[in-house]
């Protein structure tokens, strides 16, 4: 048998709401989820009776659909996909040793949603674009570079290629700080993703207050309009995945 | 990408939709060593590692350009080193029938080696 496990709650607010959406979700999906009490806090959870040998996408779409579905009706500790013990002395054991850092991570996201914001190039000639943003295009060739030799052309045209890197991370870094101003007037708690294509110039996570939301859109808006030249995405709200990092026990 | 989530965006979301399905698509850059292709893909690894060490020495070679602490017989030897190694690195990326796009490892949450 193993229980596995969805996310944390803290028990008392909403007690009757949260377990009138999660029973209508379990009929949905045809998975019996159950919640049990220990202290301030409720798991959410569901019994697999046969052992779990393999994870899959499906199951991975499906573990987080339910995270997000929960997530709509309280404020969760969302539990990494996995996370499963296997049986309920177990779970409260879980529970115990990991009170106080569960309860303070729950404190700490509290009425408040995690927002995915991606800034892109686009695929039209971004050296333009950026040359256009930074100014001063010319190249200034180092004297010692200066000559017909194979070695010294060799590392010229290395040089220029150099240079047009340089000049895109001026641009990226240009970019991000504004960004950053504009999502620092309303939270602290920004994270950067490590860019996965030489397209991405920002892949970060904001965790706001749930009303301050229509102030992030109207930040990232100021931001377009700063650099109109790019693609940019907002998506949310997420259970606050990138904000609640514990080592459990 | 889950589409009722979208609550912003702007240029051509058919570009981010590219991009963003590069990533989940994208296995490439991992090392698929098998009792089979153990040869290549330890060619994989080790090519990698050299393409990476050969990468910091061209950015150390632009430094030392632009801090204009080079003499006339040190840029030629360095010019002249980083072309042969690039000509090597060539030559046993053919033999392993090995692109520049194989020699990029993904670390997973580190991200790409190079």
């Amino acid at each position: 048998m193993s229980l596995i496990i969805y996310a944390l709650i803290q028990n008392g607010q909403k007690n009757s709401s949260i377990k009138k959406c999660i029973d209508t979700f379990s009929e949905e999906i045809e998975i019996n989820l159950k919640i049990i009490n220990y202290k301030e806090l409720s798991a959410v959870f569901s019994v697999e009776v046969q052992k779990v040998e393999k994870a899959d996408k499906a199951d991975f779409i499906k573990y987080a659909e339910i995270i997000d579905k929960i997530s709509k009706t309280c404020t969760l500790l969302p539990m990494r996909y996995g996370s499963l013990v296997t049986s309920y002395d177990d779970l409260y054991a879980l529970l115990d040793k990991n009170y106080s850092a569960f309860l303070e991570s729950i404190h700490k996201i509290n009425g408040k949603e995690e927002y995915s914001v991606k800034v892109l190039f686009s695929s039209k000639n971004q050296d333009n674009i950026i040359n256009n943003n930074l100014g001063d295009v010319s190249l200034k060739v180092p004297n010692i570079l200066m000559g017909t030799s194979d070695s010294k052309q060799y590392l010229l045209e290395k040089y220029k290629k150099h240079t047009i890197e340089e000049r895109r991370n001026k641009y990226i870094e240009k970019l991000k700080l504004s960004f950053l101003d504009e999502v620092r007037k309303l939270t602290e708690c920004v994270e950067f993703n490590k860019t996965l294509t030489s397209a991405f110039i920002i892949d970060a996570v904001v965790l706001i207050e749930k009303y301050k939301k229509e102030k992030l859109l109207e930040g990232i808006d100021n931001l377009r309009k700063m650099y109109p030249e790019n693609n940019i995405i907002i998506t949310g709200p997420w259970p606050p995945y990138n904000f609640v990092n514990i080592n459990i026990q | 990408m889950d589409e009722n989530k979208i609550i912003f965006s702007s240029g051509s979301i058919g570009e981010i939709k590219e991009e963003l399905e590069k990533i989940q698509y994208g296995n490439q850059g991992r090392i698929n060593a098998t009792p089979e292709n153990v040869e290549s893909g330890l060619a994989k690894l080790v090519l990698t590692l050299i393409e990476l060490i050969r990468k910091l020495m061209e950015k150390q070679a632009m430094r030392r350009i632009e801090g204009d602490s080079l003499t006339e017989e040190e840029i030629e030897n360095l010019g002249e080193t980083l072309m042969k190694l690039e000509n090597k690195m060539d030559e046993l990326k053919k033999i392993f029938n090995l692109t520049d796009k194989d020699l990029n490892l993904n670390l997973g949450p580190l991200g790409d080696l190079i």
